[in-house]
């Protein structure tokens, strides 16, 4: 350990714009050592990546198209020669891209779509190591084998559209790895993955750098990952460490107020009862100033009188090998405070919502003058739900596997091709323009990304007032007015933002103004489509919280749409997981996440990382084999057969069917059914 | 929407750009107050002073009836702005409904409308205004349907691309799943979200219609010979541009500045609403 790979010393970062600068990162010192895996937490705009892409002179300086200037005053050192220094440019460029490497977070566009996959790894080895074109080859062959793509030698000649997004970040490991670095820096390059991907990624990935003693930097806003995956982690906010340590140290004895703040607000798979989160209030500051004293103050719960005076709070240490920040010494780290607990909710067993039999496919066309249908993308198959009033229903699921699609079935976007949804004895599906539009009074969608969903061109009130407006709720300005304000003080906004644009807000104001909007006209059944995978953590638990409340204050039943298992598991009363456009497991949240039946489910649960090294030390996941197949060429039977690793013969000959194997509890598994029925009874016996 | 402040900041920082606004200001001043501007009046015939150059008394001299030309040219003005700014209007707000409809519902009526624009396209803008002009007769009314006319297939390409890409955004979907009708959404979100690149267009195209203004009138198309316009101005002078060449030049030139500046105008706000170029300026 007394060799280290990079050693940064108060790395500072400013963006020099024309009427302001951006203090983005403020003097931060981190080392890395040979064959370590480290992890870099925080919030987005902490400054965790601009420091990485600062050391390697990465960040445009000066910027062609930013207006400003990238300065730097710190001292990256590699091999002993400071990467920072101007006159090292040449040396710069031959460490970046050889010796220290970097994946990004989204693999299809980092590579060229008109030059085949092995081209673009051997060229870069070609490059960097000086080999012939046959010896490049090979050794491209070899590392395509190692990050595990089947079939190197035929895949050396594909192109990139011909591979999943999971098998681009695959190569992109590949050619990052091509060069033996020394370091190699992941910046958030398993966030736009599915999680069962991202397992599979994280775990290659963690082999490869400790069979070649590679030192490992992942630059992440998820907690769970690296608890998994890290040995030491640095904790940034507002643009400096604030926290490092051990990664087992920092999960077990957090020492700053704002990791435990953090630590609190993620929701967790295995929280043992259905505790509150506690966000953290606010919202990170600007940095268009520089930042005196504690950058925490403003949003910290645990602070003290001499906080507020000090101009100062240097990295101090705690114990072995872990610095804080923070002078509290006595934090209050009780991750889970029984008192804030909600009670329990009771529920009518009143039927709000029934779908029964729904599909949905959409035909794929060809030809350039006459379409003709060539196949079908099947997005929903045969899905039967049924939500009872008052309940929060979530729905689970990878990317392309029908949810959104489901959502706006039942919002009357999309016409299902067969099947009904009925609505308190309505149905849906068959309702025309008119009386759809009507039908919306009742029933409200909650976007993903909230900035892309409130019209640039209004103002706040303007879009929270539209469906006062729309169905003439309110008659006259002076009740409508009444009834915006209202609504702002319901999703916890100042009516004073109510001439603001949205772009003036922060993520998680915008996602309480949608909210705000979907109230508007008091709907029963809300649908969440992904309403907090675009937010930080800490914002996450605030609206997650307002939802909770929300429900209890207005009867409201929600349809909770994510891919987060851990969200879900929080918020739902009951869970639904599908595959490919089927319901394959249901269940109440409780049933449903400690004791899962169908594979996927299984796997789903596994492939989340939850953040506690103790944990994960012990956890084995229960990986998946492959990629999620196109909806366009479902696999026979069971879709999940070709990845399942119980899979048996008969499994692709018929399609399971939903059964109910204990009271509420819904499998589309025979053998995982059978297994569990033996077990029972050798239990019992 | 952005800042007041940065706009007029932007606007300020090129001196092409204040400069054409200037002009632009100026020339519609005269436009607006002719009457109080005018030296002379412009149709007062006084032919002993027929074709007199420049002097103190008549500034820009006299033409063949002995009329003021500087009195003609402000006179002039009036008719050239109001002839571009009437069809600019006619054929923006036509383009505009059609290529928003063409946009939002797709289907036979996008078929329908971008045939028929498409088959408009076909035809040169100068050429397709003649032909309206001959069919509907020399008046200025007419002409200015003929300049607006011909100039809405670009409007309808254009908002028809806008609607389709603003169509897709979510907030448009959101604003459905609220309950909007279409009339609302087209009205209240796809039209304040898509026009800001119709109104560069526009304003590069007061230009040309003061251009179509002129090359209709020079060909004897365009208002009635006895109202001054800057066209008729340029085609009635042609004939003595050997020996009084001031009474073709002084209309040509103005024609020439005012198309000038209201592209470089319109270049102007094209990168003041565009935030990338925005930024670096």
């Amino acid at each position: 350990m007394d060799k280290t790979v990079l050693d940064v010393k108060n790395l500072r970062t400013e963006f020099r714009m024309r009427r302001y600068t951006v203090y983005a990162v403020n003097g931060i010192s981190y080392d890395i050592h040979p064959g370590e895996i480290v992890g870099v937490v925080g919030e987005s705009g902490c400054g965790k990546s601009v420091s990485q892409m600062s050391t390697l002179r990465l960040v445009p300086s000066p910027p062609a198209h930013i207006e400003g200037k990238a300065v730097y005053e710190g001292k990256a050192v590699y091999e002993g020669k400071d990467l920072l220094e101007p006159s090292n440019g040449e040396y710069l460029r031959s460490v970046r891209g050889g010796k220290i490497a970097m994946i990004f977070q989204e693999p299809m566009t980092s590579l060229n779509p008109v030059m085949k996959v092995g081209e673009q790894i051997s060229e870069a080895i070609r490059l960097h190591m000086k080999l012939g074109a046959s010896e490049a080859r090979a050794r491209t062959i070899e590392l395509m084998k190692k990050v595990r793509i089947p079939d190197a030698e035929e895949r050396y000649d594909s192109y990139p559209h011909e591979f999943s997004g999971g098998m681009c970040q695959r190569l992109m490991i590949a050619m990052a790895m091509s060069c033996d670095p020394d370091l190699l820096i992941a910046d958030e390059s398993t966030t736009a993955l599915d999680v069962t991907i991202q397992a599979q990624i994280l775990e290659m990935l963690r082999d490869v750098v400790r069979e070649t003693q590679t030192a490992l930097l992942i630059v992440t806003h998820n907690l769970g990952i690296v608890a998994r995956y890290a040995d030491k982690i640095y904790v940034m906010y507002a643009g400096g460490i604030v926290e490092y340590g051990r990664a087992s140290d920092i999960f077990t004895a957090p020492s700053h107020a704002y990791t435990i703040g953090l630590l609190n607000s993620v929701p967790r798979l295995d929280d043992d009862k259905d505790r509150m989160l506690m966000p953290i209030e606010g919202f990170p500051p600007n940095l268009q100033s520089r930042p005196t004293g504690c950058a925490f103050i403003a949003r910290c719960a645990q602070k003290l009188p001499e906080c507020e005076s000090r101009p100062e709070f240097p990295l101090r240490k705690v114990w072995e090998e872990h610095y804080s920040s923070c002078i509290n010494d006595r934090l209050d780290r009780s991750l889970r405070k029984s008192d804030t607990l909600f009670e329990a909710k009771k529920l009518p067993d009143e039927t709000l919502l029934e779908i029964s039999g729904l599909s949905k496919e959409f035909p794929i066309k060809k030809g350039i003058l006459f379409k003709k249908t060539v196949g079908n993308v099947h997005a929903l198959n045969d899905v039967s739900l049924r939500i009872r009033r008052g309940e929060t229903l979530g729905l689970v699921g990878e990317s392309g596997c029908g949810k959104t699609t489901l959502a706006r079935s039942i919002l009357g976007l999309v016409s299902p091709t067969c099947g009904e949804i009925l609505y308190q004895g309505t149905d849906l599906t068959k309702l025309d323009k008119k009386k759809t539009r009507e039908m919306r009074r009742e029933i409200q969608l909650i976007f993903q990304d909230p900035f892309a969903s409130l019209d640039p061109r209004m103002s706040i009130g303007g879009i929270i007032g539209e469906p006062l407006v729309v169905h003439k709720l309110t008659s006259g300005k002076t009740e409508y007015l009444k009834r915006v304000e209202e609504l702002f003080v319901m999703v916890g906004l100042d009516p004073s933002l109510r001439d603001r644009s949205p772009h003036e807000l922060s993520g998680g104001q915008r996602q309480r103004v949608g909210i705000a909007r979907a109230l508007a006209s008091e709907p029963s059944f809300l649908v969440c489509d992904e309403p907090v995978s675009a937010l930080d953590v800490s914002v996450q638990a605030q609206i997650l919280n307002l939802l909770e409340r929300l429900q209890r204050e207005l009867g409201l039943t929600y349809l909770f749409i994510a891919h987060d298992l851990s969200v879900v598991r929080h918020i739902s009363d009951t869970i639904a997981v599908m595959y490919l456009g089927r319901i394959v497991e249901q269940g109440d949240w409780k049933t449903l996440c400690e004791k899962p039946v169908h594979p996927y489910t299984r796997a789903l649960l596994s492939a989340v990382p939850i953040p506690d090294p103790e944990v994960e030390r012990t956890r084995n996941i229960e990986a998946v084999k492959g990629d999620v197949p196109s909806v366009s060429r479902l696999p026979s039977g069971c879709s999940f057969h070709p990845r399942c690793p119980y899979a048996e013969a008969g499994c692709a000959a018929a399609v399971p069917e939903l059964r109910e194997i204990e009271p509420g509890h819904y499998v589309a598994c025979p053998v995982a059914e059978a297994a569990r029925a033996a077990n029972t009874a050798s239990g019992s016996s | 929407m952005m800042k007041r402040g940065s706009f007029l900041r932007v606007l300020v920082s090129r001196w092409t750009v204040l400069l054409s606004l200037l002009l632009i200001a100026l020339f519609v001043i005269a436009a607006v107050f002719a009457p109080l501007l005018m030296p002379y009046d412009p149709f007062a015939m006084d032919l002993p002073n027929r074709l007199a150059p420049p002097s103190l008394k008549h500034l820009l001299g006299c033409d063949l009836m002995g009329r003021d030309i500087l009195s003609r040219i402000i006179y002039g003005a009036r008719t050239s702005m109001m002839i571009a700014f009437v069809s600019i209007i006619i054929g923006g707000i036509a383009g505009i409904l059609l290529g928003l409809v063409a946009g939002y519902f797709g289907g036979i009526a996008d078929t329908f409308i971008m045939r028929l624009t498409d088959a408009m396209m076909a035809i040169p803008q100068i050429v397709l205004a003649l032909g309206i002009g001959v069919a509907l007769g020399r008046s200025t009314l007419n002409l200015m349907i003929a300049i607006g006319v011909s100039s809405v297939p670009a409007y309808i390409r254009m908002m028809r691309g806008q609607t389709v890409s603003t169509k897709n955004q979510m907030y448009v979907l959101a604003a459905n799943v609220i309950g909007c009708r279409d009339s609302r959404v087209m009205y209240r979100h796809i039209l304040p979200n898509s026009i800001s690149p119709l109104i560069v267009t526009a304003t590069i195209n007061l230009g040309g219609a003061i251009m179509a203004e002129a090359s209709l009138s020079y060909l004897g198309l365009g208002v009635p010979p006895e109202i001054p316009a800057w066209g008729t101005m340029v085609s009635d002078g042609f004939q003595y541009i050997e020996t009084a060449p001031m009474l073709s030049i002084i209309p040509g030139l103005c024609i020439m500045l005012v198309v000038l500046a209201f592209n470089i105008f319109g270049d102007g706000l094209r990168d003041m609403l565009d935030p990338r170029v925005r930024g670096s300026l």
